[in-house]
C-alpha cells in the first residue's frame, strides 16, 4: 500500500499511483479535518495532486526530495 | 489590520473606476473596436487591480489581474474582443462593485471571496486563451510574469526568449493513462511550472477523483522545437507562446503612468475664479428669487390673496433649492488655514530678529477650512497681531531676565473650530497691558468723557485699544507702523463677518482672539427707502420696528428720544445719518429699533421697502474702507443695494 491511514493521519509512501486518488477522496470526505504526511512519498500522480489541490488538506511535512518537494511547493504553494 | 483610512480611499476612489469600467464596457459592447474606450477600461481595471494590491485580498487581486491580461492581449490585437470576453469582462466589474458594496457596509470582504473569484478569473483566462492561437508570440501574460517572480525569488535568472507553456489536460486524461504532471515536469528547459485547478469544484462531496480538472502553465528556457517534441502526445492542449515578462519590456511604464493620471482624478482644480462666478450666479438666483417677495404682495393687491398665496408657495419652494446650491458652492469655496497660518512664525522670527527679541513661534492648529474670502482676509490682521506682539507685547531681552522670565519670548498661534465658527488666537508671554494705562490714555485723548472711562471694568478699558486712533507705543517704531491700530484689525475681521477680543495679564502676557465664519453665509436684509434711495439694513442689527406717534417723539438737549417700554431711546433719522437733506415729518414715524452695543438707539425711516435675503459681499475697489458701509449686495431687478453697517454710522 502507497496510502495507509494512522489515526488522523493520511501517510503517502513512495510512488502513489492514480488508483490513490480515489483512497485519498474516501478518506478524506469521511473526516475533513484528516491532515495528510507526505515525508516518504516519492512520487505521485495528477490524480492524486489534483486531490490534495482540490481538499487542501493539512500538509504535515512535505517530501524531502529535491523534485517532488519542488513540485508540491508548486502546486500546493508549501514553500512559498 | 486594515488601515481605515486607506480603506475609504480605496473606496472612493474604486466607485469611481467601477463606474466608468461599466460605462465603458456598456459602450465597447456596441462599439468594440473603439481604441479610447479600451484603454479607459483597461486603465480602471489596472488602477483598480494596483489599489487592490494594497490589501490582503489574493483572489480579488488575481481576479483583476486575469481581466487585466485579457483587456492587455485585446487592445495588442492579439486577441479580437468577442462576446465571451465581453461576458468575461462584465461578471468580473460586477463582482467588483458588489465586493466594494460589501467593504462599504462591512469594512471586509466576506469569507468566500477565494470561490466567488475563482469562476470569474477562470473565465477571464478561458476567455484569454480562446484566442491564444493568435496570442502566440505576443501575449503578455501575467501569469508568465508571476511564473518569473517566482523562478527569480528561486534565484533563477530569466534569459529570453522565455517560453510560455499552457497545458490544458483532457477531462478524461487519467483514464487514458496520461500524468499531465509528470509530463509538465519533464518539460525541457523547466524554469518554473503552475499546477491549478482549470476550475473550482462545485461541491467536493460529489468529487470525481478521476475526472482531471487540471491547467498547468510552465515557464521554460526552450528552445521551443524541444518543447513541441515533449508535448507532442498532447498536442492539441498545449499552447507554447513566447512570454514577454514585464521586467523584460518597458512598455509598462507608460501604461502605468496613464493609469495614475487616471486614478488621480479623485479631486479636480477649479480656477477659484470659475467657483467664485457660480457663486456669484448663485447669489444672484437668491436675489431674484427674492423679486418674488414683491411681485407676491402686487399680486395680491391686484388679483387677490390667492395669487399672492401661490407665488409665495413657488417662492419658498425655489427658496428651498437655492439654499441647498448656495451651501454646495459654499462647501467648495472650503479651503485649508494652514497656509495662512504656517508662514507667521518664520515673519515673526525675522522681526524678533531685527529688533533684538529673539521669539520662539509655537503653532498649534487643527486643519481647520474656510471660505477662501476669509481665509485671504485673514493674513493681515494676523500679521498685524504678531508684529504688535513682537514690538509691544514682548520685552527686550534685558527687562525679560530682570523679570525671572526666559529670555526667548514665545508666541502662540492656535486655531479652534467651534460650530460654524473658527476661533484663532494670537499670544504672547509678554509685558501684558495694564488696563489703568489704557484709561489714562483715553483719558488724555478724550475717546470717551471721563466719567464712562471711570465707569469701564478692566475687560470694556482693554476693548479701548481697537478704538480709532488709539495707539499706545509711546515711540513709533518701524514695525508696526504709525496709524495702523488695532482699530485696523477689529475693522478687517468684523468686515469678514467675525469678531476680535482681548485678554491680558500685566506681566504675564496678552491674547487677541478672533472669531471668524467659517463661510459666507445668507444674510437677512431689511431694504429701507431714504431720500428716494434705497438702502439694506442687516436683519440681525434691528430689533424691532415700532410704529409711532410724532408726538411720542420728543425733542431733548441734542436731538430727539422716544420712550420705548419705559426706557428712553434716542433717534435720529437716517437721511441724517447718510448725511441727505431732512425730510419733513410725517404724522406717524416708522423707526429701527437698533441694538448699538450695549444701547438701544432709533433710526427714523421714511418706510421699509421690504425685505430679502443676500450674500453680501465687502465692499471692493475704490469703496474698500469706507466708513458706514457694510458691503453691497444685488437686488431683484439687477441693481446694486448698498448696505448699511448702522453701528458704524451710528458710532
Amino acid at each position: 500500500m502507497t496510502i495507509e491511514l494512522h489515526q488522523d493521519t493520511i501517510s503517502l509512501i513512495s510512488a502513489c499511483p492514480a488508483q490513490d486518488a480515489e483512497t485519498l477522496v474516501e478518506l478524506l470526505i469521511q473526516q475533513r479535518s484528516r491532515s495528510v504526511d507526505a515525508s516518504a512519498c516519492t512520487s505521485l500522480h495528477s490524480a492524486v495532486l489534483q486531490a490534495l489541490i482540490a481538499f487542501r488538506p493539512k500538509l504535515q511535512s512535505v517530501p524531502d526530495d529535491g523534485a517532488i518537494r519542488l513540485l508540491f511547493s508548486q502546486a500546493l504553494r508549501t514553500i512559498d | 489590520m486594515m488601515h481605515e483610512d486607506l480603506l475609504d480611499i480605496f473606496l472612493e476612489e474604486s466607485r469611481d473606476l467601477v463606474t466608468r469600467a461599466q460605462d465603458d464596457l456598456v459602450e465597447l459592447e456596441t462599439n468594440l473596436k473603439d481604441a479610447a474606450l479600451l484603454d479607459s477600461l483597461f486603465r480602471a481595471i489596472h488602477t483598480l487591480k494596483g489599489s487592490v494590491a494594497l490589501f490582503d485580498w489574493p483572489s480579488f487581486a488575481q481576479m483583476l489581474h486575469a481581466a487585466e491580461d485579457l483587456l492587455s492581449a485585446v487592445r495588442t490585437g492579439a486577441k479580437p474582443l468577442d462576446a465571451n470576453s465581453i461576458d468575461a469582462l462584465g461578471a468580473c466589474i460586477n463582482q467588483t462593485e458588489s465586493w466594494l458594496v460589501t467593504l462599504e457596509t462591512e469594512r471586509a470582504l466576506p469569507s468566500n471571496i477565494a470561490t466567488r473569484a475563482a469562476p470569474v478569473t477562470h473565465a477571464l483566462r478561458r476567455a484569454l486563451d480562446g484566442g491564444a492561437d493568435k496570442a502566440e508570440e505576443s501575449g503578455s501574460d501575467g501569469v508568465a510574469d508571476d511564473l518569473a517572480a517566482r523562478a527569480a525569488k528561486r534565484g533563477l535568472a530569466l534569459e529570453p526568449p522565455v517560453f510560455l507553456v499552457t497545458y490544458t489536460p483532457g477531462r478524461e486524461c487519467f483514464f487514458a493513462g496520461q500524468d499531465p504532471v509528470a509530463i509538465a515536469s519533464h518539460a525541457p528547459g523547466l524554469i518554473e511550472l503552475e499546477i491549478a485547478e482549470r476550475e473550482p469544484w462545485a461541491s467536493l462531496d460529489d468529487y470525481d477523483p478521476f475526472a482531471c480538472n487540471l491547467k498547468i502553465h510552465i515557464l521554460s528556457s526552450g528552445p521551443r522545437e524541444a518543447l513541441e517534441s515533449a508535448f507532442s502526445g498532447v498536442s492539441g492542449r498545449v499552447v507554447i507562446s513566447t512570454a514577454r515578462l514585464s521586467q523584460m519590456k518597458d512598455t509598462d511604464a507608460e501604461t502605468d503612468e496613464g493609469a495614475s493620471g487616471a486614478g488621480a482624478r479623485r479631486t479636480m482644480r477649479v480656477d477659484s475664479a470659475r467657483i467664485d462666478a457660480l457663486m456669484h450666479t448663485i447669489n444672484e438666483m437668491v436675489v431674484a428669487k427674492n423679486a418674488l417677495s414683491q411681485l407676491a404682495l402686487e399680486s395680491a393687491r391686484h388679483s387677490g390673496e390667492e395669487m399672492g398665496e401661490r407665488i409665495r408657495d413657488h417662492q419658498a419652494g425655489i427658496s428651498r433649492l437655492t439654499a441647498r446650491m448656495h451651501a454646495a458652492v459654499t462647501a467648495m469655496r472650503l479651503v485649508p488655514i494652514g497656509p495662512a497660518m504656517r508662514r507667521l512664525p518664520r515673519i515673526a522670527r525675522d522681526l524678533g530678529a531685527r529688533l533684538g527679541k529673539p521669539v520662539d513661534v509655537v503653532l498649534d492648529f487643527e486643519e481647520i477650512e474656510a471660505d477662501k474670502d476669509v481665509v485671504d482676509g485673514l493674513s493681515e490682521p494676523l500679521l498685524h497681531l504678531f508684529r504688535n506682539a513682537v514690538d509691544h507685547g514682548v520685552e527686550s531681552p534685558d527687562e525679560r531676565r530682570a523679570a525671572g522670565k526666559p529670555e526667548r519670548a514665545r508666541i502662540s498661534l492656535s486655531a479652534r473650530r467651534k460650530g460654524q465658527l473658527v476661533l484663532i488666537r494670537v499670544a504672547d508671554d509678554g509685558r501684558g497691558i495694564d488696563p489703568d494705562h489704557i484709561r489714562e490714555v483715553a483719558r488724555t485723548r478724550a475717546l470717551l468723557p471721563a466719567d464712562a472711562i471711570d465707569a469701564l471694568d478692566d475687560g470694556q478699558a482693554l476693548d479701548l485699544i481697537f478704538r480709532p486712533g488709539f495707539t499706545t507705543a509711546s515711540e513709533v517704531s518701524d514695525v508696526s507702523g504709525r496709524g495702523v491700530g488695532m482699530d485696523a484689525v477689529r475693522t478687517a475681521v468684523m468686515k469678514l463677518g467675525g469678531s476680535v477680543d482681548i485678554a491680558s495679564k500685566p506681566g504675564e502676557g496678552t491674547s487677541v482672539t478672533l472669531t471668524l465664519p467659517l463661510s459666507m453665509v445668507l444674510t437677512q436684509i431689511a431694504v429701507v427707502d431714504c431720500d428716494g434711495e434705497v438702502y439694506g439694513v442687516p436683519m440681525e442689527e434691528i430689533v424691532e420696528l415700532a410704529h409711532v406717534p410724532a408726538s411720542e417723539v420728543a425733542e431733548v438737549r441734542h436731538g430727539k428720544a422716544l420712550i420705548l417700554r419705559d426706557r428712553p431711546i434716542p433717534v435720529v433719522s437716517l437721511e441724517r445719518l447718510l448725511g441727505r437733506k431732512e425730510r419733513p415729518e410725517d404724522d406717524s414715524l416708522r423707526i429701527l429699533v437698533m441694538r448699538c452695543g450695549d444701547e438701544l438707539i432709533g433710526v427714523s425711516i421714511k418706510r421699509l421697502v421690504y425685505r430679502m435675503e443676500a450674500a453680501v459681499s465687502p465692499m471692493g475697489g475704490m469703496l474698500r474702507g469706507m466708513q458706514g458701509f457694510a458691503g453691497t449686495t444685488f437686488m431683484g431687478d439687477g441693481s446694486v443695494l448698498i448696505v448699511l453697517d448702522m453701528t458704524e454710522l451710528i458710532g
